[in-house]
């Protein structure tokens, strides 16, 4: 991501994370389930990694729909981090911009990474996609995962010992099941040089149809050379009067 | 153009569409991020061709999944503080730590993978509630 583009979320970002930890007004993404159950995967991921402390905290500025901020943090929903008690932070800090269907902007969202980590930046982010998947529909998937994603990306640098996944141990409920199909895995791995060997078939048979059988038709009706190019339509009449004797014209 | 170009030409394209399809029908037919995983990382449990194997990697979680996804590219992919999730046709693999700076590669089949992994996917690639059951997106992106 560009410095450019993260730039509009600094005054935010810094506003929100120097803040003492309170209460967000609205919350525009997730709703409080999810930030609750975000802010406590978090703390888990805190308290394995020695006490760093993770948040997150949007804007959103929609003028036809629900303008608002949320933030949480490993210390909970609706609290943001507090840098004074954390020696160690990283905060994903977003602004998401809806435009008026009246205005030429486009809608457009941004991130950044507010951390006390000099080793990580905001390009950091890049790892888990483009800040636009926050807006649309699974807005509130991708702020979910992106965040979740904080402390991976803290154990990737060295700064703190990459945590385990637990594998289940219950078994799965017999409703269970996977959904949706993936698709052709070589077809998305090799899309690129399939779309190229595409073309280059197409071009190719093209080349051949062409060199096979609209030429040759062509090259027929042209006059061989030094032969008088034969004149278009029907044989002009006479004059009157001018007609030899012996020959009649048919009609 | 010559009757002798005309036929080199012919020549030219025949090789060019023949030497395509084979190499789209190639593509699409060898390899798979189970193969690559492989022949890339050591194995640590399970035998080839197994429906469960377990590989190790000198590099963290992170750039592990990276790694992995850059050269296979998942349908889906899912992050936790303990690594990461990358969804395949048939196959699912996960990413964790190893208690080090290394990392472990899971590779199940998709069934398999679901049912070791139901805490962390149920809800978000499947049915069955789990910790992705109240959002409005998850699953797959292509094919749905």
């Amino acid at each position: 991501m560009s410095w450019r583009r993260a730039l509009p979320a600094l005054p935010l970002g810094l506003a929100l994370v120097l803040a003492p930890a309170g209460t967000a007004s609205a919350a525009p993404i997730l709703d409080s389930a999810d930030a609750t159950e975000l802010a406590s995967t978090l703390a888990e991921a805190s308290q394995a990694q020695g006490g760093i402390c993770y948040g997150w905290q949007v804007e959103v500025t929609d003028p036809e729909g629900a303008d608002g901020s949320e933030v949480g943090s490993s210390a909970g929903a609706g609290k943001a981090v507090d840098t004074v008690l954390c020696r160690s932070y990283v905060v994903l800090s977003a602004l998401v911009t809806y435009t008026s269907e009246l205005s030429e902007s486009e809608d457009s969202a941004s991130w950044r990474l507010q951390t006390s980590f000099a080793e990580l930046s905001s390009g950091d982010l890049d790892r888990f996609g483009n800040p636009d998947d926050l807006l649309g529909d699974n807005d509130d998937a991708r702020l979910f995962d992106t965040v979740k994603a904080l402390p991976l990306l803290v154990s990737d640098k060295g700064l703190a010992p990459p945590i385990q996944l637990d594998a289940s141990t219950e078994p799965v409920p017999e409703a269970a099941g996977l959904t949706g199909t993936p698709g052709n895995d070589r077809l998305r791995a090799h899309a690129a040089v399939i779309v190229l060997l595409v073309v280059l078939v197409i071009a190719a048979v093209v080349a051949f149809i062409v060199l096979l059988f609209i030429r040759p038709r062509r090259e027929q009706r042209r006059p061989p050379p030094g032969r008088p190019q034969q004149a278009q339509g029907p044989p002009r009449q006479p004059p009157y009067g001018t007609q030899p004797r012996g020959q009649t014209w048919r009609r | 153009m010559s009757v002798v170009q005309k036929r080199l030409a012919l020549i030219v394209a025949a090789v060019l569409a023949v030497s395509g399809v084979v190499g789209v029908v190639t593509l699409l037919s060898a390899g798979s991020v189970r193969s690559w995983i492989d022949g890339t990382f050591t194995r640590v449990s399970g035998q080839p061709g197994g429906r469960s194997l377990v590989y190790s990697s000198t590099q963290p979680p992170l750039s592990t999944a990276d790694r992995i996804a850059g050269r296979w590219r998942p349908s889906d992919r899912l992050n936790e503080p303990g690594g990461s999730f990358l969804r395949y046709r048939d196959t699912i693999v996960a990413v964790t730590g190893d208690g080090g700076r290394g990392s472990r590669i899971y590779v199940d089949d998709d069934d398999d993978g679901y049912a070791r992994w139901y805490p962390y996917l149920g809800g978000w690639w499947g049915t069955g509630g789990g910790s992705g059951s109240g959002f409005r997106g998850g699953g797959p992106g292509e094919g749905k």
